[in-house]
């Protein structure tokens, strides 16, 4: 019994390289709408930094009026993910992704790294003369 | 004794030949817009050889450098920062 339960897990993992829950998909979105609030400002420092420039970085510029917006939808899919994953183990259906351990695991790095970016891309107006 | 007094204007010639060749260049950036952008812009021209003591400002657009006239021109200094989405005219 128990041998078969490893089995299920096992195979659970090796389904969950291609599958995504939902939380990954909020990651992901919170991810994109972190950098987007950003795109004006810091991303073109952080690209100017490691050596890529060009003169389209000035179309950036264009993002800048819809920062709010992106902060916004990083809020809410970040709120969204930090609800799903925070949740007791309980609370999962037996089987599913986010029952693994494993998968839970990825899932809290995954988001206190997005959650990250998003702190840099939200508070750049603070510390940014500290750059220069 | 001749001598030295060849080398001390040799050296003092040299030297001054060497400030001569740095010269002061403000450069307007009216595209830097937000909090971040002189730091970009300055991270840019720093990158451009024989450039130094840069000053990027937010609140008057311009950004204030020293420059090897040796090692580069104010040409290479607008491309860079045009380079960094931000371009620059020089300001007489």
């Amino acid at each position: 019994m128990e041998k078969m339960l490893q089995e299920t897990a096992v195979g659970t993992n090796k389904d969950l390289a291609a599958s995504t829950g939902p939380e990954s998909a909020a990651l992901a979105a919170g991810g994109i709408a972190a950098l987007l609030a950003g795109a004006c400002c810091v991303v073109p420092f952080v690209l100017v930094s490691i050596g890529v420039g060009g003169a389209w970085l000035a179309n950036l510029q264009l993002l800048e009026p819809y920062r709010p917006v992106f902060i916004g939808i990083a809020i809410v899919a970040l709120g969204f993910a930090g609800k799903r994953i925070y949740r007791p183990a309980q609370a999962c259906a037996p089987g599913t992704a986010c029952a693994v351990p494993e998968v839970r695991r990825g899932y809290k790095i995954g988001f206190w790294m997005v959650a990250a970016v998003f702190l840099v891309m939200l508070t750049y107006p603070y510390y940014a003369s500290l750059l220069y | 004794m001749l001598r030295n007094a060849f080398l001390i204007a040799l050296l003092a010639f040299a030297s001054s030949a060497v400030l001569a060749e740095v010269k002061t260049v403000t450069l307007s950036v009216p595209g830097m817009y937000c909090e971040m952008c002189p730091a970009t812009v300055k991270k840019a021209i720093s990158r451009v050889h024989g450039v130094s003591k840069i000053e990027a400002s937010f609140k008057t657009k311009e950004a204030g450098l020293s420059v090897d006239e040796d090692q580069t021109n104010v040409d290479a200094l607008t491309k860079a920062t045009a380079n960094a989405g931000y371009p620059s005219t020089p300001k007489q």
